[in-house]
Formats: C-alpha cells, sequence, structure tokens
C-alpha cells in the first residue's frame, strides 16, 4: 500500500533497529505508527522506537522531542484525515480516543488500532508497556522494561510507606484556566499516586475529581497539597493558587505552606517514568517545608 | 416578478424589481465549484484525476484510473459525508437566519435569537456532564448510543424556544415580536446560566468535551446522519420557502403585514418553530458554528436585494457555499491537526461583520 512507497528511509532504519533490539523476525513490525496519549509516546521513546513514530497527539508532551512530531490534534478530538494524511500502519492510542465517529472511521478505513487499558496501579503500568511494545513487535525490550519499571516502582514505594513517623494526609488538586481547583478524590489516578508514594489521601471521602468547599478542605486537614506545574503557572505561583482554595488558612498544609508541584504528565501518565515520579512525590510529601516553584520544567 | 407579492396585496415596486438576475444560478455554480475543489483539497492528497476514478466507481463506470483503496475510503467515508453536511448544515442556519432578521425586522438578528443555540447547548453540556452521574441517563446513553448528544442537544434547543415562545405568548398581541426578543435574551442568560454551573462542575475530560462541542466541528459528520438530516430539513426548508411573501410583508411592519391580510398570530409561531426546528437539527449535528446564519443573508442581500423569494435561496446557497469553503480551510490549515470550524466562522465573522457596520450597508 501507500505507505510503504513513501518511506524507504524509515522502513531502513526500523528493520536496522529491530535487528538490534529484538531476535524476532520484524516484518510484522509496524513501521508508520500515530501514538496517540501522553503515556503511549513515553513508552515508544523508552523502548526506543521513536524512528517508528510519524505523529502523535497534543498530549505527548515527554520527552520534549516529542513535540516536534506532526500533531493530529487532541486526543479525544481526532481528525480522521488528519490521522490517515501520516500514512500510519499502526495507531497506539489511550483509551481516551475519541471522538467515537472518528476512531470508528479509522476502524473502517482498516488503519490497525491498538487501545491501551487505563493505569493507576505499578501493575497496571507495567502491563501497558508490554500492550505497547507487542504492538510493536518488542516484546522482549518491553517485558525488560515493564520489570524494571515495577520493580523500581514497588521498591521506591515500599521505601516511601515504610518510612517512620505518621503518614502525611495529602490533598491533589488540579484545575486550569483561573477556575477553583479540583480536588482528586478516591478511585482517581491521583488517589492511587498518592498511596504509592507513602501518604494518604485527605480527600478520599469524596469520588472523582471535584470542586473542595471550605468546610470540606477544614475537615479533610490536609498535612501537604500536591498541584501541578500547568495550574501553578496559570495562577502565577503555588501561593496564590494555595488562595483560591477556600478555608486552606485552617489545614495543617495552608499553615505551613507544604506545597508539592509536579508535571501534570509525571503525575498521571503511570508510564516508564513511574518510579521516579513516586520517588519525587513521596520525597515532596515528606520534605520539612518545600522551596517553592520546584520542578518549573 | 410582482407574483412575488401576496395577490391582491399593493406592489411592492422595489422588492419586485430583479436585481443580478444570474445571481441564484452563479451562487449554485459557486456552490458546485467549492464543494469540487473542497473534495480535492485536505491532508490526503487526491489529485482530480483520483477523485473522479474513484466518483465514477461508485457509479460502476470503469475509468482505468488507478487509486488507492485508502484514497477511496477517504473520499467516500470521511470528505463526502462531511461535504455534504456542511452544505446541509451551512445552508439551513443561512435560511433560518434570514427567516429571523425578517421576523425581527432586525440585521443583528441571528437564528440563535430564539433560543435554540443556548438551549442546544445546555442539553449538550447537561448531557456531557451529567450522563455518567445519573444512572437513568447513563441506561439511556447506552440506548442512543452516537445520538445521545446529538437528541439532548436537539430537545434542549426546541424546549428552549417553546419556553420563550409561551412567555412571549404573555404579553400584548401587537408586542408579542418584541416580547419574544426579549424573553429570548432572558431565557438565554438563563439557559446560559445553568450552562455555566454545569461547566462549573465538570471535570477535566468534560471540560474538553464541552470546549470542542461549543466550537462546532462538522468532524463527526457520517453518512448515518444524513438521511436524519435530511428528513428534519426537508420540511423546514420547504416551510421557510413558502413563506417569502409574509417575509416580504413583513419588511413593512407587523400592523401593515396584517393590513395585507397575515394572521400574525399564526404566522409568528410557523416562523419561529420552523426556525427552531431547523437550527436544532443543524446545531445538535455539529455543535455550534456561529455567523453562518448572521452573514450569509446580509451577503445574499447586497447581492439579490431585500425581496425574499430570491433572498431565501441566495441566503441559503451563499451560507453552504461560506460553511464548505470554511471546513477546507479548517482542514488544511493546520493539518494533520483541524481547527474547529466555529473558530475560523466567527475569525472571519467578526471582521466581516464590523466592514458591514462601517460601510453602513447593514439593513434589512
Amino acid at each position: 500500500m501507500i505507505c510503504r512507497a513513501f518511506t524507504p528511509a524509515t522502513r531502513r532504519a526500523g528493520l536496522g533497529l529491530a535487528l538490534l533490539v529484538c531476535a524476532t523476525p520484524s516484518q510484522a513490525q509496524p513501521e508508520r505508527v500515530v501514538s496517540i496519549g501522553g503515556h503511549v509516546t513515553e513508552i515508544v521513546y523508552a523502548l526506543g522506537a521513536q524512528q517508528q513514530l510519524v505523529g502523535a497527539d497534543s498530549s505527548s508532551l515527554y520527552p520534549p522531542e516529542a513535540r516536534a512530531l506532526p500533531q493530529v490534534g487532541y486526543m479525544r478530538q481526532i481528525a480522521v484525515e488528519g490521522v490517515i494524511s501520516l500514512a500510519p500502519d499502526l495507531i497506539i492510542a489511550s483509551p481516551d480516543i475519541g471522538p467515537p465517529a472518528a476512531v470508528e472511521k479509522l476502524e473502517r478505513l482498516g488503519i490497525p488500532m491498538v487501545r491501551t487499558r487505563p493505569a493507576n496501579s505499578i501493575d497496571s503500568a507495567a502491563e501497558r508497556i508490554r500492550e505497547v511494545g507487542r504492538a510493536l513487535d518488542r516484546s522482549e525490550k518491553a517485558e525488560q522494561l515493564a520489570r524494571a519499571v515495577s520493580e523500581k516502582a514497588r521498591a521506591e514505594s515500599e521505601r516511601l510507606n515504610g518510612l517512620p513517623g505518621p503518614r502525611p494526609r495529602v490533598a491533589l488538586f488540579l484545575g486550569h484556566n483561573g477556575r477553583s481547583p479540583m480536588g482528586s478524590g478516591s478511585g482517581t489516578s491521583g488517589d492511587a499516586m498518592i498511596r504509592l508514594a507513602g501518604g494518604d489521601n485527605a480527600l478520599s471521602g469524596m469520588q472523582g475529581f471535584k470542586t473542595v468547599p471550605a468546610e470540606a478542605l477544614i475537615q479533610a486537614a490536609p498535612d501537604v497539597i500536591v498541584f501541578t506545574v500547568e495550574s501553578v503557572a496559570a495562577a502565577g505561583s503555588p501561593q496564590a493558587l494555595l488562595k483560591r482554595l477556600p478555608g486552606i488558612e485552617h489545614t495543617p498544609a495552608g499553615r505551613e505552606g507544604r506545597v508539592v508541584v509536579m508535571d501534570l504528565l509525571e503525575l498521571f501518565s503511570f508510564g516508564p517514568r513511574l518510579p521516579d515520579s513516586i520517588a519525587k512525590l513521596g520525597d515532596g510529601l515528606r520534605a520539612p517545608r518545600l522551596p517553592q516553584a520546584d520542578g518549573g520544567s | 416578478m410582482s407574483e412575488a407579492i401576496a395577490a391582491g396585496a399593493p406592489p411592492l415596486a422595489v422588492l419586485s424589481r430583479p436585481r443580478a438576475p444570474l445571481a441564484l444560478p452563479l451562487l449554485a455554480g459557486g456552490l458546485l465549484l467549492s464543494l469540487l475543489a473542497s473534495a480535492m483539497t485536505g491532508p490526503v492528497a487526491l489529485p482530480p484525476a483520483q477523485v473522479a476514478g474513484i466518483l465514477a466507481a461508485q457509479f460502476g463506470i470503469e475509468t482505468g484510473i488507478t487509486y488507492t483503496p485508502m484514497q477511496a475510503g477517504v473520499l467516500m467515508e470521511v470528505r463526502l459525508p462531511r461535504l455534504v453536511l456542511a452544505v446541509l448544515v451551512g445552508f439551513g442556519m443561512a435560511l433560518a437566519g434570514a427567516a429571523m432578521q425578517g421576523l425581527f425586522r432586525n440585521p443583528l438578528a441571528d437564528p440563535g435569537i430564539v433560543g435554540v443555540s443556548s438551549g442546544a447547548a445546555l442539553g449538550a453540556v447537561g448531557w456531557i456532564v451529567l450522563a455518567g452521574q445519573i444512572p437513568l441517563l447513563g441506561a439511556l446513553g447506552g440506548w442512543l448510543g452516537a445520538y445521545a448528544l446529538p437528541a439532548f442537544a436537539f430537545l434542549g434547543g426546541l424546549l428552549t424556544t417553546l419556553v420563550i415562545y409561551r412567555l412571549a405568548g404573555i404579553g400584548r398581541p401587537e408586542a408579542q415580536t418584541f416580547m419574544l426578543l426579549l424573553a429570548g435574551v432572558a431565557i438565554s442568560a438563563l439557559t446560559g446560566a445553568a450552562t455555566g454551573l454545569l461547566t462549573y462542575i465538570a471535570n477535566d475530560e468534560q471540560l474538553r468535551s464541552i470546549t470542542f462541542w461549543t466550537m462546532g466541528s462538522l468532524g463527526n459528520a457520517g453518512w448515518e446522519q444524513i438521511p436524519v438530516l435530511l428528513l428534519l430539513m426537508l420540511p423546514t426548508t420547504l416551510g421557510l420557502f413558502a413563506l417569502y411573501r409574509l417575509l416580504d410583508a413583513l419588511l413593512l411592519g407587523e400592523t401593515v403585514a396584517g393590513h395585507l391580510g397575515f394572521d400574525m398570530r399564526r404566522a409568528r409561531p410557523l416562523l419561529v418553530v420552523l426556525t427552531a426546528l431547523m437550527v436544532g437539527t443543524a446545531v445538535s449535528m455539529t455543535g455550534i458554528i456561529g455567523f453562518i446564519g448572521l452573514m450569509a443573508p446580509h451577503i445574499a442581500r447586497l447581492i439579490v436585494g431585500p425581496g425574499h423569494r430570491r433572498l431565501l435561496p441566495a441566503a441559503a446557497l451563499i451560507g453552504a457555499l461560506l460553511l464548505v469553503v470554511g471546513d477546507m480551510v479548517a482542514r488544511t490549515l493546520a493539518s494533520p491537526a483541524e481547527i474547529p470550524i466555529g473558530i475560523l466562522t466567527a475569525l472571519v465573522g467578526g471582521p466581516f461583520f464590523l466592514f458591514l457596520l462601517l460601510s453602513r450597508r447593514v439593513g434589512p
């Protein structure tokens, strides 16, 4: 089909790498992959398969090189023809890919699509690495990576959960565009990250992401607040963002000004960087008082 | 051309004088050309020969032109349904806009004036935010599938129009059109507040969906929508075209229209319902695509003059043309990504409207 004729160079590079990396026959290896979803792109890069990428969505921000790939738009609002114009022989997508009409059309046009499953645990993160590895015909490399990631993540999590002293009560907030920040209740990936990092979710009394009224926040009494880099950037500073949380001055976190700032993808992508994310969050939670504006990158 | 006026009515000379007699065929030709251009333009390369070959093959004609199955798929499954959707929605929005500018005798009237757009937005946002939280809605959504969002938008639009119309009916008969306008403003503010509240409690993911819906898109077009759209639009289109005499008479004011024999108590609801149906259908399929309904009638008036017999079809053709061209730009400008069409129409429509205002050529 057209895609073969398009890309002799990429094809050669892909084959070369395949021979280096895995012993399996490489005719099944996709040569033009479109990656939809930040975690998918991270995994593709971690598997060393970035030469096979011909496009990515707007949430593919890490590693920074990924931003130079042709953009097919936001993952929930994929442009069908834009994707097709990249002549992909495989789409690896987050479960959030949409709209359904676009997905259905891509399937009907016969472009193979692999969708990863949602992940909010060490095991499911490792499983996602294996899924992407299988799709790229790099199962062996993926297996090694998945094992390394889950071992390291588990070790970090055990270390952090075994630290002496009371477990910090943590409230994680997302918020953009000057709206009131939304707290991460139980069942969210924020909740999972907090527990992996050795904290207790102070907002576990509510489900999903919601705004937290003043009284509920005072009742929750968090010791530490976690913000995303993106929302802090939008608000100007962690202090400015703290002021948007009604009741915060009556909580231990507010009185002591304990804020941890983490990158959104770092927190939620549950990909190859999971061990580092757990360590960074956990160490941040335990830091007596964090210097502000950490991790501005 | 004097048959443009209701039989027995005094001739409205200015309306019966044909201006730009070839305007309608030319517009239709322009629309056809824009369709051809649009069919050949997009992120996937599809030269004219291939387009011709693929189309011919659909009718069983062997042309010997070679094309890949993917090219055929892109044309037949992605571009053509999208073009048809653009034509129908542009056509409908412009026609409804012309009717509302006629009823309200106000060049600022757009088809959303009777509350359809804001009601549809409330319906759509309500669905996006609440579907996952109310079990009954969730079950309904499972049953309706991809039609759930359009259905809720459509219902929201119609119900809001109904409420506005009922409120307007409370006023004195001679002031009802005025009441319609004011009730429209008030209810639109209320539905806007409700939409705002829903937006406030929405999570990030839902917010994204809401944002994209309010910016409009033709990207979800599929053949399965087209019969539904045609079914709803055909009677409303015929109905609005049939009312051209009434709209002409309304140029002179409601009182004069009454003297000319039009019963405004029956004519007004007809116009409002037809418009609400038309806009509700269009908006529910594509989200909010602004300015087409406002712009197209103005351009049409500049070309063919104020007589509705030719103004209505001209506006509709221009609306279709604008949306087809706009969508072509939306698909190609940021390729392989797409720009939401609503942003483009506003980007072009805003300055255009200012230009009209400044050159003082606005007026029904």
